[in-house]
Order: structure tokens, then C-alpha cells, then sequence
């Protein structure tokens, strides 16, 4: 009896000292107890993110970021909803999301002050002047899967050759890759964001092969991954995860040209910790941080940073010759737009 | 009708708690969605005034008629489906012993526990080109090469099918559990066959159960919108699916609001349609039987 009380009676006392102590020797770091919510892209991409800016975050300055998964576009309406108490501090969108954050007035202006990083990005890259930060630019190529597919297709119309029957996989209005897709088909058709039925005109003559459409990225992979499809537009950075993983998919550039967008990072108005925010922000622009995902996705860097020579040349958009191969898009025009486009996806397509 | 009102008297009040959370979370919600679909504006914005335009857009539009029919009538197979698939196993597990019961009821709402995405994306490798059921297929002989089985109609059937399986069974399996077995054994001593039984005992007195089960389910398939997006292709096109797309996609909220409250209208009204019928016909076969003195 009295050996064990002694015993717990140090125990007590050591352990008590271990709290006090070093507690005493700490100082508190600048955003401690800060928590930022962002939405996040979700698996690889999400993990990257929390790597090169997160967790530097957290070490530098014990800020908490959490990233909740689940399109841009719920997260958008999410802001839309309740823009006095906005659920996010950040909101990342691809570039024809942005034109209805700035019109709604949901996100702020960033400049040099707030963000001494910014002046790294590409001028060029920067489409809505001081709103956003680009901190990727993906494309929308083709993809064949080689194993299965004797003559690759070179370009969007090539998707409707006989052979392909029943095995393309096209992406809907719903994600900005069906976009872009649409409008490459248009422009190479002699039409453009305001004359977009040579678009579908193109459309309609694939319409045959087409054995789904997906809104998402993930069921699409997997369905390239499990063969359902064979060929049909996709993410650049997309084609390299499925080639990492094994599948025999080629990456195609098509003949109607590559068209990209950009992915921005947003200040959100009315967050509760503008200066955190602003410290995420910095971060994200650090060359460590731009070239984690240009390494991982190969998708191009919206900074000057140096990549390494084994993954620089497999970058559609890297270099001033990559750059200059980016078409630029009126997304204020494909924002007004595309209610219209997307019903009449639908009706076309069914 | 006077045990009804006696009913409602002494069952009221332990009714009112739920119903003033119900009123107050989805009525007021209901109110603020009512008055969002007459709206003049087609963006995510509310917008002064009283407009029709929106219900007119969606009925002077046949693709959007027809999607709402399509959505109708697969409710209603669906519906179907389950309550004759649902009524076997909601027999078996009534008339199971306990432990039995209690792993039959695990196995069949184990895929209620899990995401329904994850669900969908389980069916899509299922179904798929290299998947069991074309592997199976091609191996017994039954066919030469793998079938397109993904992205159609008949995808969307099976899966919604599978969802919501278990709720039709819980709720048939609730009532039966409630027949006396002596009514079979009397039915048994009558020479009524297993068959005869079943069909004049067991289905009559259970259909309560069927009916309610019926209900949940056309109410769950009609409002379905994830699995006729992820499975269905484009050909598909789902009322729910052009819901979400109006909401998230498009931001044309008032459009958005204006058919969901067709949806609800639907979804209420049709269920509650059979059920009147149902009874009326039920009705009609009590006036048949003689009345206890």
C-alpha cells in the first residue's frame, strides 16, 4: 500500500512538471489556433497541396488549413448562399468559374502588399487583372489507350471515325473540360463563344460513338482505367496519373489546338482571418509549392520556376514556347453563355 | 371516423414536438423555395417580382416534359421491382428465427452504411466490360463477347433497384411479423395449399406494409440524381440530375427551385393517388366480408 502510493504520488508530480514546464518555454506562434477552410480538389491533388503549403503553414506559423473536398462548383454555390458568413476563407475555381465570383462580389482583389509572391506569377497568365492567383494551367488533350486502339485519333473530329464506336468517353457541360472541348470544336469549325453551333454541329457527328458522358474527373479515370472507353478528351495532368499508373494511354495533342484554363486561388470578403489568409496566399505562390504540382500532375507552373529536366518536357505549358501555345478564352462571354450551352448539351446528347 | 378522431386526440400531442421542427426547418425552408421558383431572375440571386416564366420554360419544353416522364415511369418500375423482390426476403426474415433474422437484416443493409457513391462506383466495376458479371457470362457460354451493361437504362434500374431494396423490405417485414402464424396453420388446416395461403392470407393482411414500402421507395428513386449521373451516361437523364445541374452548374436558382417544386408535388402526389386507390379497392373487398355482431 505505501510502496504504491509513493509511486503514484511521483508519477503525479513528474508528470505535472512535464506539463508546466515546457508550456512555460513556449512562445505562441502568429496564427495559432487559426483554422482556414478551403475546398479542395480532392485525393492526390489535395495531398499535394497539404505537403508544399500546409503543413510550412502550420510549422511557421501553427495555423490550421482544412481542405473539404467536393466540387468547385458546390463550393461556389455554397458562397453564393451565404456571402455575411462565408464557410470558406478561400475558394479555389478553374478560370470560367471566376467571372461569377467577381460579378456576385464574393472574392477580394489581391496586390503586392497583401501578397509580396504575386509578383512571381506571369503577367500574361493573370485574366481577371487583380482578382485570383493562378497557381496551375491545365489543358485538355486527347487519350488513346494504345493497347486497344490501332489508329490513334489526332484530333476532336477524328472521334468519329467508324472504328471508334462505342467506345468514346466525352466529358459533359458540367465540367470545364467539356468546355473547352466545345469550344475547340467550334472555333476549329469557324464559330467562337458567340456563334457556338458549329460546336455542336462537330458534336452531333460523334454523338454516334459516344458510349457516356462524365461530369467528373475520377468516374472517367476509372473508366479508362477499366476499359469501358477507349479514347476521348481529358486532363493533361489527368492522361500522366493514368500512364504512372500502368495504363497504356497516350497523350495526344489535338489538331484543333490545346486549350487550357488556369485553376486560381481566392481571397474570400468577409473572412474572419484576412492576415492568415493572405499568409496562405504567399505560400501557395512559392516556387516549392508551384512546382510540387507541376511535378506530381505535370499540369504548367504560372511562376518562372525550373523544373526538373525528366518531367519538363512532358509539361504542355512550360517555357515561353509552351506558354504561347495557351489560346486564350473569353470566359466572361462562356460564363454568360453557358446556361444555354449546357441544355442544349443535354437535349443533343441524349 | 370516430376512432380517428379519438386517435388523433390521444396521439396528437406526442406527434406535436416533431411536427413543429418539421414545420418550422422544412416549412419555412418549403416557404423561401415556393417563393424562389416565381422569381423573374435566372441567376443565383433573388430577384424582386412574380414571374411564371420559369414553369412555363419547363413545361413548353418537351425535353424537359419528357425527362419528367421518364423519371415518372422508372419510379414506378422501381417501385415495383422491389416490392415483388422485397416481399420474399421480407417473408423469410419475418418467419426466420431470431439470430438468423438478426444476420440477414446485417447483410441486407450493410450497403445502407456505406456512401452511395461508393456504392455506384462498386456497381460501375460490377458492370463494367471486365467485370464479374460479363466475365461470368462469357465463361458459362451464354454470351460471345462482353455486353455494354454500363451507362443505360437498365444499369440505372438494377442499382436504384439495390439501393433501396432495403427499405421495402424492412418495411413489409415489419407487418408480417405481425401475422399471427396460427392463420396459416388455420388456412393450413382448411386444405388451403402454400400457395392458396399465401395469396389470400398473407399478401392481404401485409399490404399495409407493401403500400408504406412502396411509398419511401417511389419518393427515394423520383429524387435520385447521383446514380443516374455516374451510371447513365448521357442517355439517361434523370429530373433530379437537371435539378442539380440548375443549382451547382448553371446557378439559375429560381429554374432550379420551380422544378423541384414539381418534383414535390410529384413525389407527394402520386404515392398518395395509388394509396387511394388501394384503399378504395381494399375497401371494397371488407364491404364483402361479414360484419361481427
Amino acid at each position: 500500500m505505501r510502496f504504491t502510493s509513493k509511486v503514484l504520488c511521483s508519477a503525479v508530480a513528474i508528470s505535472a512538471l512535464i506539463c508546466v514546464g515546457p508550456a512555460g518555454a513556449q512562445q505562441k506562434k502568429k496564427f495559432e489556433g487559426v483554422t482556414l477552410n478551403i475546398n479542395g480538389y480532392g485525393g492526390a491533388y489535395d495531398d499535394i497541396l497539404k505537403e508544399t503549403i500546409a503543413k510550412p503553414l502550420k510549422e511557421k506559423y501553427g495555423l490550421e488549413v482544412v481542405y473539404q473536398p467536393g466540387g468547385s462548383g458546390a463550393a461556389t454555390a455554397r458562397l453564393l448562399a451565404s456571402k455575411d458568413d462565408p464557410p470558406f476563407d478561400l475558394i479555389m475555381v478553374d478560370s470560367p468559374a471566376m467571372p461569377q465570383l467577381i460579378d456576385a462580389g464574393i472574392i477580394e482583389e489581391i496586390g503586392e502588399k497583401d501578397v509580396p509572391n504575386v509578383k512571381k506569377v506571369y503577367p500574361k497568365l493573370r485574366e481577371f487583372g487583380k482578382y485570383g492567383l493562378p497557381f496551375s494551367i491545365a489543358s485538355i488533350v486527347l487519350t488513346a489507350n494504345t493497347k486497344l486502339v490501332k489508329d490513334q485519333p489526332k484530333s476532336f473530329k477524328d472521334l468519329g471515325n467508324p472504328e471508334f464506336k462505342g467506345r468514346v468517353g466525352l466529358i459533359t457541360l458540367e465540367s470545364t473540360g467539356g468546355v473547352l472541348t466545345l469550344l475547340a470544336l467550334a472555333e476549329a469549325n469557324g464559330g467562337g463563344v458567340n456563334n457556338i453551333e458549329p460546336g455542336f454541329a462537330a458534336l452531333r457527328a460523334i454523338k454516334p460513338n459516344v458510349v457516356a458522358g462524365f461530369g467528373a474527373t475520377v468516374p472517367q479515370l476509372q473508366a479508362f482505367q477499366q476499359e469501358e472507353i477507349w479514347v476521348g478528351p481529358f486532363w493533361n495532368g489527368r492522361v500522366y496519373e493514368l500512364q504512372q499508373k500502368g495504363a497504356p494511354m497516350a497523350l495526344i495533342a489535338p489538331a484543333e489546338g490545346v486549350y487550357s484554363l488556369q485553376s486560381y486561388v481566392n481571397a474570400v470578403k468577409n473572412s474572419k482571418h484576412r492576415e492568415a489568409v493572405m499568409a496562405y496566399l504567399d505560400q501557395a505562390m512559392t516556387d516549392e509549392a508551384i512546382a510540387a504540382l507541376a511535378i506530381k500532375f505535370t499540369y504548367g507552373p504560372t511562376t518562372p520556376v525550373k523544373l526538373p529536366d525528366d518531367i519538363a518536357p512532358k509539361v504542355i505549358a512550360y517555357g515561353p514556347e509552351g506558354l504561347a501555345k495557351i489560346k486564350t478564352v473569353d470566359w466572361v462571354t462562356v460564363a454568360k453563355n453557358r446556361p444555354a450551352w449546357t441544355t442544349q448539351w443535354n437535349k443533343e446528347m441524349q | 371516423m370516430e376512432a380517428g378522431r379519438d386517435n388523433f386526440r390521444r396521439y396528437g400531442p406526442l406527434l406535436a414536438p416533431a411536427l413543429c421542427v418539421v414545420l418550422v426547418m422544412v416549412g419555412f425552408a418549403l416557404v423561401l423555395l415556393v417563393r424562389a421558383s416565381f422569381m423573374p431572375g435566372s441567376g443565383p440571386r433573388p430577384t424582386p417580382g412574380w414571374s411564371l416564366r420559369h414553369y412555363e420554360a419547363l413545361f413548353s419544353d418537351p425535353f424537359f416534359v419528357k425527362v419528367l416522364f421518364d423519371t415518372v415511369a422508372a419510379s414506378c418500375f422501381v417501385t415495383i421491382v422491389t416490392a415483388v423482390v422485397g416481399f420474399p426476403i421480407a417473408y423469410a426474415l419475418a418467419r426466420s428465427g431470431e439470430r438468423m433474422r438478426r444476420l440477414k437484416l446485417i447483410v441486407l443493409i450493410l450497403p445502407l452504411s456505406l456512401s452511395l457513391v461508393v456504392n455506384v462506383f462498386g456497381w460501375m466495376v460490377i458492370l463494367g466490360r471486365n467485370g464479374l458479371v460479363n466475365a461470368l457470362a462469357v465463361n458459362v457460354g451464354l454470351i460471345n463477347r462482353p455486353a455494354q451493361l454500363l451507362f443505360n437504362w437498365g444499369a440505372v434500374i438494377v442499382v436504384l433497384v439495390h439501393t433501396f431494396l432495403p427499405f421495402q423490405v424492412l418495411s413489409i417485414m415489419g407487418v408480417i411479423v405481425q401475422i399471427d402464424t396460427a392463420l396459416e396453420q388455420a388456412a393450413a388446416s382448411l386444405r388451403a395449399s402454400r400457395w392458396t395461403t399465401f395469396r389470400r392470407v398473407i399478401i392481404p393482411l401485409a399490404m399495409p406494409g407493401v403500400v408504406a414500402g412502396s411509398t419511401i421507395v417511389f419518393m427515394l428513386t423520383i429524387s435520385a440524381f447521383v446514380t443516374p449521373r455516374m451510371i447513365g451516361g448521357t442517355r439517361v437523364q434523370m429530373h433530379g440530375s437537371l435539378i442539380y445541374e440548375q443549382m451547382l452548374v448553371v446557378l439559375n436558382w429560381s429554374f432550379a427551385a420551380a422544378m423541384s417544386i414539381v418534383l414535390l408535388i410529384l413525389a407527394v402526389g402520386v404515392p398518395a393517388l395509388a394509396n387511394r386507390l388501394a384503399r378504395r379497392g381494399t375497401s371494397r373487398a371488407a364491404q364483402l366480408k361479414p360484419v361481427p355482431t
